[in-house]
């Protein structure tokens, strides 16, 4: 009977040459063996006593995918380290605001544009130095790397998250109508062209007009317009306003929204209010309110990230089967179409700077998002984290869960992403203060000029009480990552 | 003497055995053998008896609880279920819906797969209750997988509208089916119970009979078979009591032909050898007592000792904690809990209590633990927290405790209170480093912060100003009202001085009424402004025991790097400077520059000069002669030092005096003109008629010098200087700074013949109460009064009246710097006594004194 100091590494030499037979490529588990391997090292220099405990702070929603079901994954980890996973579950708000008041995690999940605030206040840490000491990068590879990892780890020249979820925005549209055939002759009849997937915001606001039947029970759309997270759907607008991309501010940090392409894709972002069920401006309707809607077929349309897919896609939604997940419309800048989309919710791992075992911490995210276990991570039915590895595209159980038509849209989508957020210090300030006009004139009390002005006006202030010199600079730095990837 | 090993007749030929005889073994095993059989049958039967009577019980048990279990099963499952289908309408996020519909789900299957089995063991027995069962779960699963449905649809509403109705009916339904169950399973296992109990007790009862009648049939044979072996053997008994107690020793006679006859000879036998034996024994015996004794005597004393070290241990006012290698905690004194106030655990935890401050302590509390996991020896100091809140500083000492191998194999841990110590050593070092009147820092701490402050301007490129101040006139202040009074004036003062600078400055006090202040600056202007500051801040007067008083800083300033990189440098030019304002009138400032430099290098240049200057025959005394007023007639002099450097020249006694009165010099230079002076005198004495009073200067550095007056003493002696023909000049100065040794001291002097004179008198403060507190015989006039006689009336009257206060108070009156006929009329008019200067002549070297005023009687008659 060999005894348990044998055993273990019997075992994960096991495991390891297991994965090595089934995997499909050569890299995939690597990246979870040598995460293991410097667990233990550390555990055997003493370094980090046996037994330790790793407390990650995840949203309720996190378990699952983090976890696995049942625990699968922790208790995985456990076995193959001897680390114990605490789950400490935190509110539902900004983790700013749980870092601040909880200061003894070790891993945390936050959103992409969140990485700037994060880290001026001090609250996570640059992971680079971990990455560099155990010889790790995100590879971005197309067959089991990351996608898009600068999009989704840096500040400026800082690695600061480990990507862990992949939430590019899509348009879900009641893909049964559009291939009705009356509804076609009908939508011909009106406007002059086949019924399609929408190629500009002008023809997806003509769609989503045509399709308005209060009276039938069915809404032209129902995208979100919450003042919390407003920004997210108005971005995508924004960027596509002018070619090859439209920019918040110019390189003296003025506000651009005084531009014409701004002052346009504010328009359609309040005209979709009036094809959309009553009282979508209300405080607090997000996606709970707009996502039910459609999955009881009572909206045409609705935008969300490729998470809606899997909601749709469940037993018992009434539009299973008979939704389309289409890329984002683009705007029409020099008779040519400009398409751009942006990251918005996320769930990332970030390592809290107060953390008491940061460089565990940092293995364990390396262990979680490794090809294979992090196939299984999102390969599970009720989990939060969402695509974010090349081959994850490809696992049968994924494509299950997702429909390969969605998640084909969600990998062609990419290409057109851009960072998420301003990618500046005073991040969440800048982006409250648009959140608050743009819902002022969703509302109805002012017009999209008078809502761009007034954003412009605060940012102007925020620029000036952060100093303009420093936030030129970051500015400078966020905008080199513009630009698509083919 | 005995042979010990010389058998008996009877032992050396035992009796011959029957080949048929019935030993005591044979009979033993004969019995045994019958009582094992009975004991084995009455077993068998007995534990055939028992196990069925379990096996009844057990049988009756298990039918009973299994039912209960599998319903208690299906209640939990199905009220898990019921749990999950009412939180899953009150889900907050969308995307968490999933997670309850597969739970659910889950559920179902495994309500399902449970019911089955149970439903058909049910079916036998209650046919109608198992019907009713599998309808009403037949309609809750159907309502939960609608519910399901309405989850993916995310119609939460329906969900919660089924919830709060439909399967709330059809859980109820199943619930009550189950409890109804559960209720008369367990009356029937009641019942079953009972009956098996009563089973069991009745076969019970019959195994007890029947062990019973076996082990009497048992005992009634080893009764017979006893008494028969107990008479032989009580003789045997019998004789060995004799033996034993050393009685009669005759052979004894045994019946039979077993073992025991066997014994009987065997005895006899062994009579004699124990008897031949005991000699040897009782010798034996002694020699082990011996031992024993020793023995004994050596345990008490480890005992002892053991004892010892385990009251140290326990009585040590440090807190001892022992555990095993494995940290489990096997001893802790009593002061372990006294230190730490809370009793010690059961196991030797990996991480110390609560830190007072978590930050510091983490260092240390790593280390510990470290130590601790490698059983390696540690200690550190940290400052914990007892549970009561109280904080302590405590010395932890971790021992590990080995083997010979090696091996750790206990652990010591020891945990010293040293709050009392680290208090203590607080205090020091604080009393080291500041000022225990104003509570700021000391000089020590002074010079320390002023070389961070340069080190800092140097790095970042910026600069650093040192303020060196001085109150101008607190010694006065501190003269008239008092100790007390002056230190709280210094009080006062340092808090107006801290009042002017910024938090991150530093303020310190030197000593006595000297202050530093070093200052981060960007440039020089901000050190103005600063020292301006302090200048207005000491403007109010200051309120001291219901008293105003005013006290104005003198402020020097140097500046880093510009004035010095080093800070005895920049302490030294500041200093430099604080001299260059006190010269320029005081309560104001100077920033050091090239002058007070320029100043200070000749100041050192003209003292290292002076150093030699004695050795090198430099130094002259000139005499400068005193006539009477009343004739001008000679009636000694004063001793003048002179200095003639070969390059320097001739070097003014107003540049050079001072640097040496600074350096200390003026003690060998004072000593050596007071020797030349007595000398010349002693040799013109006779000249001059006997009476000569040769007048020397002595500095209040000379009057600080212990051995001043048996230095004039001996001066006196060795040049036979009469009574009163010595006079010691000094300053109103000397008066101010120690005036009850000064007084002692001219009280000496008075008493072996030397007279003291107030020189200058008029430019200092010419207290009247000096002239009566000291005792003086000669009161000078200074130069600046007789200088304007003939001009000023209110120097004629000051004069005048300097002159009767002298008389009055019996003072012999001289009047310096004479120097026109009217001066000399005017003060012989006005009774003074002696008069000098320039009209007689000036100060001279000897030699031509000799010449002019010695030897040259018409000259000394001048006047008359």
């Amino acid at each position: 009977m060999p005894s348990r100091r044998f055993l273990v590494p019997l075992l994960a030499a096991a495991l390891c040459a297991a994965g090595a037979l089934v995997a499909p490529d050569a890299r995939a588990g690597e990246q979870a063996y040598k995460a293991v391997a410097a667990a233990r090292k550390l555990i055997a220099s003493g370094q980090v006593p046996a037994g330790s405990r790793l407390t990650l702070g995840f949203k309720q929603g996190n378990v699952n995918a983090f976890l696995g079901t049942d625990l699968a994954l922790q208790k995985e980890w456990e076995n193959l380290t001897g680390i114990v996973l605490d789950v400490h579950i935190v509110p539902q708000q900004p983790i700013r605001e749980t870092l601040r008041g909880t200061p003894d995690i070790d891993i945390a999940v936050a959103r992409n544009h969140e990485y700037p605030d994060l880290l001026a206040d001090g609250l996570i840490t640059d992971i680079g130095p971990f990455m560099a000491e155990y010889g790790y990068r995100f590879d971005d590879n197309d067959s089991d790397g990351y996608i898009r990892p600068e999009l989704q780890s840096k500040v400026g020249e800082r690695t600061v998250a480990i990507p862990a979820d992949g939430d590019v925005v899509l348009l879900y549209l009641r893909r049964d109508l559009m291939e009705n055939a009356q509804e076609q002759a009908a939508f011909r009849k009106t406007y002059g062209r086949a019924l399609a997937a929408p190629k500009t915001w002008a023809e997806y606001e003509d769609l989503v007009r045509f399709f308005h039947r209060p009276a039938q029970g069915l809404y032209g759309a129902a995208e979100e317009r919450d003042e919390e997270g407003a920004w997210m759907f108005w971005m995508p607008r924004f960027l596509s306003s002018a070619a090859p991309h439209a920019e918040l501010f110019d390189e003296q940090m003025r506000p651009r929204l005084d531009m014409p392409g701004a002052i346009a894709a504010t328009e359609n972002y309040i005209a979709l209010v009036k094809y959309s069920p009553p009282g979508i401006t209300d405080a607090g309707r997000n996606y709970n309110f707009t996502l039910p809607l459609f999955a009881q077929g009572k909206a045409f349309a609705t935008m969300n990230t490729i998470a809606a897919a899997r909601m749709f896609n469940t037993e018992g939604s009434a539009v299973r089967g008979k939704f389309a997940a289409v890329p984002l419309p683009g705007g029409r800048v020099d008779n040519r179409t400009v398409r751009h989309n942006t990251l918005i919710y996320g769930n990332n791992l970030v390592i809290p700077k107060s953390a008491r075992n940061a460089r565990l911490a940092f293995l364990y995210a390396m262990w979680l998002t490794d090809p294979d276990v992090s196939t299984r991570s999102i390969g599970v039915a009720g989990g939060f984290a969402d695509p974010y590895r090349w081959n994850h595209l490809r696992d049968a159980r994924i494509r299950k869960i997702y429909t390969p038509e969605a998640l084909e849209t969600f990998s062609g989508e990419w290409a057109v992403t851009q960072p998420a957020g301003t990618g500046l210090r005073g991040d969440a300030q800048y982006l409250a203060a648009l959140d608050r006009n743009l819902t002022a004139a969703a509302r109805g009390e002012i017009g999209a000029q008078e809502a761009m002005n007034r954003t412009s006006s605060e940012w102007e202030q925020i620029t000036d009480k952060l100093g303009r010199a420093e936030q030129i600079r970051q500015w400078a730095e966020f905008r080199r990552q513009f630009g698509n990837r083919k | 003497m005995n042979l010990p090993h010389a058998p008996s007749p009877a032992v050396a030929a035992p009796a011959r055995r029957s080949p048929f005889r019935q030993s005591l073994l044979v009979r033993l095993s004969i019995m045994f053998a019958l009582g094992g059989l009975l004991v084995a049958a009455i077993l068998v039967i007995g534990n055939r008896v028992l196990d069925d009577a379990k096996q009844r019980l057990e049988n009756t048990v298990i039918r009973q609880v299994q039912p209960l279990a599998a319903t208690h099963r299906l209640q939990t499952r199905s009220n898990e279920l019921r749990t999950l289908e009412l939180e899953l309408p009150t889900v907050r996020d969308v995307f968490a819906l999933p997670q309850y519909a597969e739970r659910m789900q889950v559920e179902i299957e495994a309500m399902t797969a449970e019911l089955a089995p149970f439903l058909v063991a049910l079916a036998s027995t209650r046919p109608d209750d198992a019907r009713r069962l599998e309808k009403h779960w037949a309609n809750y699963r159907g309502d939960l997988q609608e519910v399901i449905q309405l989850a993916g649809k995310m119609d939460l509403a329906a969900a919660e509208a089924i919830t709060s109705t439909r399967t709330r009916t059809a859980h109820a339904a199943i619930s009550s089916i189950l409890r109804e169950l559960v209720s008369a399973t367990e009356q029937a296992a009641t019942e079953a119970y009972r009956q098996a109990r009563e089973e069991q007790q009745r076969q019970q009862r019959f195994f007890l009979m029947l062990s019973l009648g076996g082990f009497l049939f048992l005992a009634a044979g080893l009764v017979v078979f006893a008494r028969s072996l107990s008479r032989r053997l009580r003789t045997v008994r019998d004789a060995a009591t004799r033996l034993a107690a050393g009685e009669e020793r005759e052979p004894i006679a045994i019946s039979g032909d077993d073992e025991i006859s066997d014994l009987g000879q065997a005895f006899n036998a062994m009579q004699e050898i124990v008897v031949s034996r005991e000699h040897s024994l009782r010798a034996a015996q002694e020699e082990l007592e011996d031992r024993v004794a020793q023995r004994t005597q050596a345990l008490a004393t480890a005992n002892a000792r053991l004892w010892m070290l385990s009251q140290a241990v326990e009585q040590n006012p440090i807190g001892v904690l022992i555990a095993s290698a494995d940290r489990r905690v096997e001893y802790a004194n009593a002061a372990y809990v006294r230190v730490t106030g809370r009793p010690a655990d059961t196991q030797l935890a990996s991480s110390l209590p609560e830190a007072a401050d978590p930050e510091r302590s983490r260092e240390v509390d790593a280390e510990f633990r470290a130590a601790l996991l490698a059983c390696e020896d540690w200690d550190g100091e940290r400052r914990s927290c007892r549970p009561d809140g109280s904080e302590y500083w405590e010395h932890l000492r971790l021992v590990a405790m080995r083997t010979e191998q090696g091996r750790p194999e206990h652990l010591l841990l020891m945990r010293e209170d040293i709050t009392e110590r680290r208090t203590q050593e607080e205090k020091v070092a604080y009393q080291a480093y500041y000022d225990s009147l104003t509570a700021l820092p000391n000089r020590t701490l002074a010079l320390d912060r002023l070389q961070q402050a340069t080190g800092r301007a140097a790095r970042e490129g910026t600069m650093c100003a040192v303020m060196f101040i001085d109150l101008d006139n607190f010694k006065q202040i501190n003269d008239t009202i008092g100790h007390v009074a002056g230190d709280e004036l210094l009080c006062q003062a340092s808090v107006r001085l801290r009042s002017v600078i910024r938090a991150e400055d530093t303020v310190a006090r030197l000593g006595g009424d000297e202050f530093l202040i070093i200052l981060g600056v960007a440039q020089a202007s901000d050190a103005d402004a600063v020292a301006t500051k302090i200048i207005q801040a000491f403007t109010p007067p200051f309120q001291i025991e219901g008293r105003e008083f005013t006290a104005s800083p003198s402020i020097g300033v140097s500046l880093f790097p510009d004035d010095g990189n080093a800070p005895s440098v920049l302490l030294r030019n500041a200093d430099l400077a604080m001299y260059e304002a006190k010269d320029a009138g005081r309560n104001t400032f100077r920033f050091f520059n090239q002058k007070i430099h320029d100043d200070s290098v000749a100041r050192m240049e003209i003292e290292r000069e002076l150093r030699g200057a004695l050795d090198r025959g430099e130094l002259q005394v000139h005499f400068q002669p005193l006539v009477a007023a009343r004739d001008g007639r000679l009636v000694g002099a004063e001793a003048l030092l002179r200095w003639t450097h070969p390059v320097l020249g001739r070097v003014p006694p107003d540049r050079f005096i001072p640097i040496a009165e600074q350096s200390g010099l003026i003690v060998s230079i004072g000593s050596w003109v007071l020797d030349q002076a007595c000398g010349h005198a002693a040799c013109w004495r006779e000249a001059c008629g006997g009476d000569f009073v040769i007048a020397v200067n002595v500095s209040p550095r000379q009057f600080a010098t212990p051995g001043l007056v048996d230095t004039i003493r001996a001066c006196v002696e060795r040049h036979a200087i009469p009574r009163n023909q010595l006079e010691i000049e000094v300053t109103e100065g000397l008066l101010i700074r120690n005036p009850g040794e000064v007084r002692e001291a001219m009280l000496a002097l008075e008493a072996i013949g030397v007279t003291v004179a107030l020189d200058d008198f008029g430019t200092g403060y010419s207290s009247l109460s000096y002239l009566r507190a000291f005792p003086f015989h000669t009161i000078k006039i200074d130069r600046s009064f007789i200088r304007d006689l003939s001009d000023d009336a209110e120097d004629c009257a000051l004069v005048v009246a300097a002159i009767r206060m002298a008389r009055a108070l019996g003072l012999r009156v001289v009047a310096e710097g004479v120097e026109t006929e009217v001066q000399s009329r005017f003060l012989a008019h006005q009774e003074s006594d002696v008069l000098q200067g320039y009209l007689f002549g000036p100060p001279i070297p000897p030699e031509d004194f000799v010449a002019d005023w010695v030897h040259n009687p018409s000259r000394r008659a001048f006047s008359s």
